[in-house]
Formats: structure tokens, sequence, C-alpha cells
């Protein structure tokens, strides 16, 4: 009897302590809910202060800014000219590049005489009295365009090639295509 | 009443704790929960209004670093480079100084100032940019000085490319795009002035400088 009385005692005190504790922690998760709360709160107090005072700021800088309009809007036209422009140059050197390209190739005893471009396909009539000359050019010269580096040659055709007997001058078509 | 009194009295030990934790999780879910969500937009609200204020206080100092004479003869030059509209004038005094200056005779010029209405098909090189085509007829030309010839209209303003030439027996056809555009308002509207790039710097340094 007395064992068991003894257990009850145990036990009721168990709960007590059970009971003490689960107070304790909803008391704290409480607080701390409500101090979580408060931070928040202060946190959004100072972030709504914050944007107030940097609208006031703005609005000053803006002021400042007005008074410069002049100056303002012509360096806005000059960026947007230069946002354009961009979108053209270096893109229209290419028929100049093409020309160059070909032009430094030819040797001086080779004239050229006709020269046609359209798109990305060069044509030119070239003539020379000596044989020799075209020859170099036609089998070294050109081959020697297509292995330069960063060359934008895609094809070289030779279209004909020929003689005048009046005159005895040579001549050769040829047709480069460079890449686009 | 006094139900409810003896009631609490008992189960004391289990209410009060409850309504703590009842109160903990309404101000969880009214509160906190909301107000995450709060802080976040107005965060991202700060941190908006604070990119601008940077902006604009780095739009003042940029502008108080320019020399406005400097930039009056910038804007000249890139207006002229490209015009805000078809400049016929220019283009003819650009063409006409590239065929002297290459030693080449104009000796026909003619202006395609394109159709009122209708799709027209425009070499594949132009159709971003508007564009003047200029059909030319040039005599004493060769080799050389349709280099040159094309080397100082690269040099001249309004901006232009050769988009085909066709050459025999010292004369020849040539055509011309000139470009031009009109001014993007959106752009030159804004606020906030953004210093000109180091590709911008260069590419206003290689433009056809004002005589």
């Amino acid at each position: 009897m007395v064992e068991q009385g003894l257990n009850l005692l145990t036990v009721e005190k168990k709960r007590e302590k059970k009971y003490s504790n689960f107070f304790t922690f909803s008391l704290l998760a409480l607080i701390l809910t409500v101090l979580i709360s408060i931070g928040i709160l202060l946190y959004m107090l100072w972030l709504k202060t914050t944007i107030s005072s940097v609208t006031r700021k703005e609005s000053e800088a803006l002021a400042t800014l007005n008074t410069m309009n002049g100056k303002r809007i012509k360096y806005l036209t000059l960026s947007e000219r230069l946002s354009s422009i961009q979108k053209i140059v270096p893109g229209n050197a290419e028929f100049r590049d093409r020309l160059t390209t070909i032009a430094e190739s030819v040797p001086p005893e080779v004239s050229i005489e006709d020269v046609s471009e359209e798109r990305n396909i060069v044509t030119i009539k070239m003539t020379s009295p000596d044989l020799a000359a075209i020859n170099t050019y036609l089998n070294t010269n050109l081959k020697g365009l297509t292995n330069k580096k960063g060359s934008q040659i895609r094809t070289i055709t030779i279209q004909s090639f020929g003689l005048n007997a009046n005159t005895g001058v040579y001549s050769a078509t040829i047709e480069f295509v460079f890449n686009i | 009443m006094e139900d409810l009194k003896l009631f609490y009295k008992k189960h004391s030990t289990i209410i009060l704790p409850g309504v703590f934790i009842l109160g903990a999780f309404i101000i969880i879910m009214q509160v906190v929960l909301p107000a995450f969500s709060i802080v976040g937009e107005t965060k991202q609200q700060l941190d908006t209004e604070q990119q601008k204020l940077n902006d604009y206080n780095a739009s003042i100092e940029s502008l108080r670093q320019l020399d406005e004479t400097k930039l009056n003869d910038d804007v000249k030059v890139a207006t002229s480079a490209l015009p805000s509209t078809k400049d016929i004038e220019a283009i003819y005094l650009a063409i006409t100084s590239s065929a002297a200056r290459a030693g080449v005779t104009l000796t026909g010029f003619s202006v395609v100032l394109g159709g009122v209405y209708g799709k027209v098909d425009a070499p594949v090189e132009a159709t971003t940019m508007p564009y003047v085509l200029v059909k030319i007829q040039i005599a004493g030309v060769d080799m050389a000085s349709l280099v040159d010839f094309s080397n100082t209209l690269l040099d001249s303003s309004p901006l232009s490319k050769i988009v085909s030439a066709n050459i025999a027996s010292g004369g020849g056809d040539v055509d011309i795009l000139f470009y031009y555009r009109p001014y993007d308002l959106n752009q030159i509207n804004k606020d906030v002035v953004k210093p000109l790039n180091q590709t911008q710097t260069k590419l206003l340094q290689s433009l056809p400088q004002l005589p």
C-alpha cells in the first residue's frame, strides 16, 4: 500500500512538471512570436521611412537634373545616334575591304580593266601583255589570297582566259565569292 | 459563470498554455507571414528607388563633367553621320567631294526616294536601317580610284554603303545606300544619362569629322 502511494506521488509530480514545461514553452512561443512581430513591424517602419527619404532625395536630384536639361537632351541624342550608328559601322566598309583585298594581290604588271561587285560577288577582268605575270597571279597569288589569315573569300573561279591576237594582250575574268 | 470558473481552475494548466499557443499561431498567421511578403515587396521598392537615386546622381555627375562645347561638336558629328531625315544636299556633297578627292568624274546622279505605299525589295544589307538609294554614273575610274572613292565616301557624312558597282572601260554605275534614321524619342526623353561606353567613344572618334 505504501509503495502504491509513493508511486502516485511521483506520477503526480511528473505530470505537474510536464504541465509546467508546457506552460513555459507556450509562453516562450508567444513572447517570441510577439517579439518577431514587433521586429518585423519596426523593420517595415524603417523601410518606409528610408523609402520616403530616398524619394525626397530623388526629387531633389531630378530637380538638379532638370536644370541641366539642355545638356541632358544633347547627350541622350548623341548616345541615341551612336547606338544606331553601331548597327551600320563597320559593316558598311565591306565593299572597300573586298576591293582592297583583291587590288593588293594584283602585281603591277597586271592591270584591272573591269570591276563588278554585286552583293558578295566581285568579278574582275584583268589584262596584261605579260603571260608569265598573269600565270603567276592565277597560280600563286590567288591561292595566297584564300590561305591568308582571316580571308573572307569563299570561292574563286576563273571564268575565262584568252588572248587578243591583234593587241597581244592576255585577259582573264575572275569571280570572287566572299562570305556574307 | 461559477461553472466556468470551476472549469478554468480545474483545467488551467491546459487552458492557459493552449491560449498562448493559439495566440502565437494567430499572430504568425495574421501578422508574421503576411508581413514577410510585404517586407519583401517594400525592400524591393527601396532597392528600386535607391537604384534610381544612384542613377540620377551618376547622371548629374556625368553631365557636370561634360564640356558643353565638345558635346555640341560631338552631337553635330553624330547627327551628320546619321541624319534624322533624307538629307539629299548632304548626300550630293558627300558624293561630289569623294569623287573629286579620288580623281573620278561624276557623270550622273539619281536618287531613289522610295515608294509611297507597299513593300519594296530592299537590299539585304539595308533592311534594318532606313536608307536613300543613290545611283551614280562615274567616268575616268580604275581599280585604284574606285578603292579611293569608296575610302573617301566612308570618311564622309552621311554614312553610306556601296552595295554594287559595275565598272567597265573606265566608266560605270555605282549604287550607294545613304543611311538616315528618325530620332528614337523613347531614348532621348529619359531622365537617366549613362556615360558612353568604350565602344561608343571609339566609334565617335572614328566618325567623319566636320570640316
